[in-house]
């Protein structure tokens, strides 16, 4: 008779682990703590939701409460001490020595604990089927986790609810216990069942243009068009001047080349009060022409004594974002057809088969309740205006953009112009909008602090915080004209710009730069991290660590594969394999200097890329172009690379200003060498790399565009036109407005 | 100018964890002690709430994911020692608990292991389960080496008593 043997022990061992492997916690339990700690977890949590918190281990108290009732009719007795786990004291650290933390006793009389569980009925906001579902355990209810999964969420609310919400955002007065959202029956949309996978035959880039012979706006999908000064449909070009208010269109045919008609935009628009308008960019679908433009209207507060919640108690500007759409089946005389506007200022649009999308951010700036217009956006058509209808307002969460509306509209330029759909969503700004044939995806950062224990003050708590970002994501279906909002998420970090986004056999993929978000050495540093989600935007697989402390400079998914260009010093092109969603791995890492700011698919086994040159220690401030040799994923290389003497270009910052046609094999877009602006071309060939380097010269301040329609390139400004043969580059000829 | 570059893990320290990916890396665990110190899935339920909660609040910050570890371990003993000497855990006897009726039902050993007293349990299981040494529990625990490795002795041998009782 001894202790276990040493083979025993082994044995016991075995079996004491195998016993273990069934010991989980259920999901159901999981879920809980997950949802607590999440909500625990967020830092910068406002006083009210603070509140909701602290309410929310009233699971603790519900069931000491139930359970003290209990014993008290069973036992008679009233009065039991009973747990309260609010203010539970922090074990911070496991030098707290052996002394066991104990959980601080409220004495709590019967009376309190009838208080609380009809304090806490209302805000139990799970479903009654899944707090009745025990599992069988010796607690007799869990409060369910809160509604995680979305599956519809556009819950339309009254104006009232949305002042309400305002009001005690403004105020923070807890008057509403009821989240407005939450206390609304949710539209009935018809599930959407257009989230069947997006068929993979859909072009993912307009690498490889189409037969045409002519050459359209470089956008991030071929077949959802994105707006820009000059557009063309193969035989005219169309040329907006925007400090003239007016469309050119320019019949393009070489030697021969003309104006036919000049569009003057504001005699034919409806401005808003006749206030400054800007035009910003159009569209042109099948003989429309679709103008946008916003208007700044100048709006005084009606009367500030007047019980107004005032965010800017002055004069302010609120923004106006129209669209104008003309008929230009005849070329020489173009026809107005419609306006139509909506508050905000435009955050972006695209174009798919002749449907607008239109987003803009709608600021408020004086509220009063009795005047739904300070608080509720509202729609124009031609000389009208009306509020958004209820129907077509929901809530988000709280978010940092308290008082900005997303709205956004969809409207038909083809056939009869109508407004299809508009929805408005209250409390989230949008940064970038990211569209595909089928789904849109509006994200809105929300900055947070975070917080570590700075270094040097020996064993005492000081902590230091670090700011950081995260980004709200709604995710939109367009589906026959109407807009359903059919996923929320988040991700961690900030997210460069459309290219960041792509969604591929039904799977979204988010590469984002995450400011401070790593602690190392004592400090935060900077990550970047690719995620890839479903269709609810629910976290399948990501990359981490892609390069700290840089930050992504330019993103581009092409099919199975995604390229992250991220800089600091230098700059590591990376290339990342999500064929399997829930695993995407990096296949390989190039460093090089400088960083492309732009990656362009250019064909099969090549990646253009277009940005700033460096070396070593940094970048030295000219422009170059890079082609990457993309073959082998797993040894992606430079294949040739240009440095040019430009400092600057607009196809920095605006992809649309570059040309790139590899059925031509020609490269162009505008740069600055010096104070002199030039339109560059190169040709690349697969044995000379970019050869024949052309500067044509043109208008200073101006934005050219270049465009191949048959055998001839136009350059277009907003000043003029320059033809050029198509091989060569040589001036045919000059058209000056 | 052009060079490779070579892909380098992770970095092995204060790889910073989410609070979220915390929890799913050391829910297990948690739970695992939790049960084993109280015998009751209801309790360890429970008992991983607290220790979760805490951790958020505290917010701790570690240099190594050892420290993490270990910070949890001890919070998940103190919690429980505290939800033991409350006056909910010593006024109430558990109507029925699944998992612990589950585990003396089917388990091979585990049901041996729940007879012993908690303290011994938490011993046996940093010991087998965890893999701990007897230095690292002793100063886990805050007793000496001598301490854990009588108790040690102590709960093997009763183990034993129990698990040949059981095996004639």
């Amino acid at each position: 008779m001894s202790t276990l043997k040493k083979e025993d022990a082994f044995m016991f061992k075995d079996r004491y682990k195998r016993d273990n492997a069934r010991i989980t916690p259920s999901d159901e339990v999981s879920d809980r703590v997950l949802e607590a700690i999440c909500r625990e977890d967020i830092p910068d949590i406002t006083p009210r939701s603070r509140n909701v918190w602290y309410r929310q281990p009233l699971y603790r108290r519900l069931i000491a409460g139930v359970a003290c009732a209990a014993i008290a009719l069973s036992a008679g007795l009233i009065g039991l001490r009973t747990r309260s786990s609010v203010t539970l004291p922090v074990d911070n650290g496991i030098h707290a020595g052996d002394t066991s933390v104990t959980t601080v006793q409220t004495p709590s009389s019967e009376t309190e604990v009838t208080d609380t569980t009809t304090e806490t009925a209302p805000t139990t906001t799970a479903p009654p089927d899944v707090s009745q579902k025990d599992p069988g355990g010796d607690f007799p209810a869990y409060i369910a986790p809160a509604q995680k999964t979305y599956t519809d969420l556009f819950t339309s609310v009254n104006y009232t609810e949305i002042y309400r919400h305002i009001d005690t955002w403004l105020y923070e007065q807890p008057t509403a216990t009821v989240s407005p959202t939450t206390s609304t029956t949710p539209n009935t949309n018809p599930t959407n069942t257009s989230f069947l996978p997006t068929t993979t035959t859909r072009a993912t880039s307009n690498s490889a243009p189409a037969a045409n012979n002519f050459t359209q706006t470089n956008t991030q999908y071929a077949d959802v068009d994105e707006a820009d000064i000059v557009k063309t449909d193969g035989r005219y070009l169309y040329i907006l001047r925007p400090s003239k208010g007016e469309v050119r269109i320019v019949k393009a045919d070489g030697a021969q080349t003309a104006p036919t008609a000049t569009l003057s935009l504001p005699d034919s628009a409806y401005i808003y009060n006749g206030s400054s308008v800007n035009f910003l960019n159009m569209y042109y679908s099948d003989d429309r022409l679709t103008v946008l433009c916003s208007a700044i209207v100048q709006t005084k507060p009606a009367d500030l004594s007047d019980g107004m919640s005032t965010i800017h108690p002055y004069y302010f500007s609120q923004y106006v974002t129209f669209a104008t759409i003309y008929d230009v089946s005849d070329r020489t005389a173009p026809k107005w057809l419609n306006t139509f506007g909506q508050d905000g200022n435009l955050v972006d649009s695209r174009m798919i088969d002749g449907q607008l999308l239109l987003v803009t951010d709608y600021h408020l700036r004086c509220v009063r309740e009795d005047v739904p217009e300070t608080f509720v956006p509202s729609l124009y058509e031609n000389n009208s205006s009306a509020l958004m209808a209820e129907s077509d307002l929901c809530i988000m969460e709280k978010t940092d953009h308290d008082s900005v509306y997303t709205v956004l509209t969809v409207v038909s330029t083809t056939g009869h112009v109508q407004r299809l759909s508009q929805r408005g969503v209250f409390g989230t700004g949008s940064s970038v909008f990211y569209a595909n044939g089928t789904h849109l995806m509006l994200t809105a950062e929300r900055f947070l602090t975070r917080s570590a224990p700075a270094d040097g003050f020996g064993d005492s708590v000081q902590t230091v915080s670090f700011n950081s970002a995260e980004a709200r994501l709604q995710l939109f279906t367009l589906s026959e004209g109407k807009l359903l909002l059919t996923a929320r998420g988040v991700v961690d970090g900030e997210i460069n710009n459309q290219f960041s986004v792509d969604e591929y056999n039904g799977f979204f993929r988010i590469a984002a730069y995450r400011r401070n978000s790593l602690f190392r050495e004592h400090s935060f540093v900077d990550c970047n991290t690719l995620y890839v989600l479903d269709e609810n935007l629910h976290e399948v697989g990501r990359v981490d660590d892609l390069a700290p402390n840089e930050s992504i400079r330019s993103v581009r998914f092409d099919g199975d594969i995604g390229y992250v260009v991220t800089f600091r010093q230098t700059d590591p092109l990376f290339t990342i394999d999500l064929s399997d969603p829930a695993a995407p791995r990096v296949l390989s890492a190039l460093k090089i200097t400088g960083f492309s700011s732009y990656l362009h698919p250019y064909s099969d086994g090549r990646l253009f890329g277009i940005g700033f040159a460096g070396d070593n220690s940094g970048l030295t401030g000219d422009m170059k172009l890079v082609m990457f040799n993309t073959a082998d994923k797993k040894d992606v290389t430079v294949q040739h690379t240009l440095d040019l003497a430009s400092t600057s270009s607009s196809a920095i910052w605006d992809h649309h200003a570059i040309l790139v046609d590899s059925a031509r094999g020609v490269i162009g877009f505008p740069a600055y060498i010096g104070n002199t602006c030039y339109y560059m071309v190169y040709v690349y060939g697969e044995d000379g790399g970019f050869q024949n380097g052309k500067r044509l010269l043109m208008p200073s301040d101006q934005n050219p565009r270049g465009i191949f329609i048959g055998k001839s390139f136009y350059i277009c400004t907003a000043s003029g036109v320059t033809i050029c043969t198509a091989d060569g580059f040589d001036q045919i000829k000059t058209i000056d407005f | 100018m052009l060079q490779q570059m070579a892909l380098v893990e992770p970095e092995g320290v204060a790889s910073v964890l989410s609070t979220e990916e915390v929890f799913i890396k050391y829910r297990d665990m948690v739970y695992r002690l939790a049960f084993a110190r109280t015998g009751s899935g209801g309790a360890a339920d429970d008992v991983l709430q607290d220790v979760f909660l805490r951790y958020v609040r505290a917010k701790p910050t570690f240099f190594e994911e050892e420290h993490r570890k270990a910070w949890l371990i001890r919070t998940t003993i103190n919690c429980s020692r505290s939800l033991k000497s409350s006056a909910w855990e010593r006024r109430t006897v558990p109507l029925k608990d699944t998992l612990a009726v589950r585990m003396k039902e089917h388990s091979e050993v585990y049901y041996a292991v729940l007879q012993l007293p908690a303290e011994s349990r938490t011993l046996i299981h940093l010991f087998y389960y965890e893999d701990y040494s007897v230095r690292e529990i002793a100063s886990l625990l805050h007793i000496s080496e001598v301490a854990v490795k009588t108790r040690l002795h102590r709960a093997r041998k009763k183990l034993r008593t129990l698990l040949e009782e059981d095996a004639e």
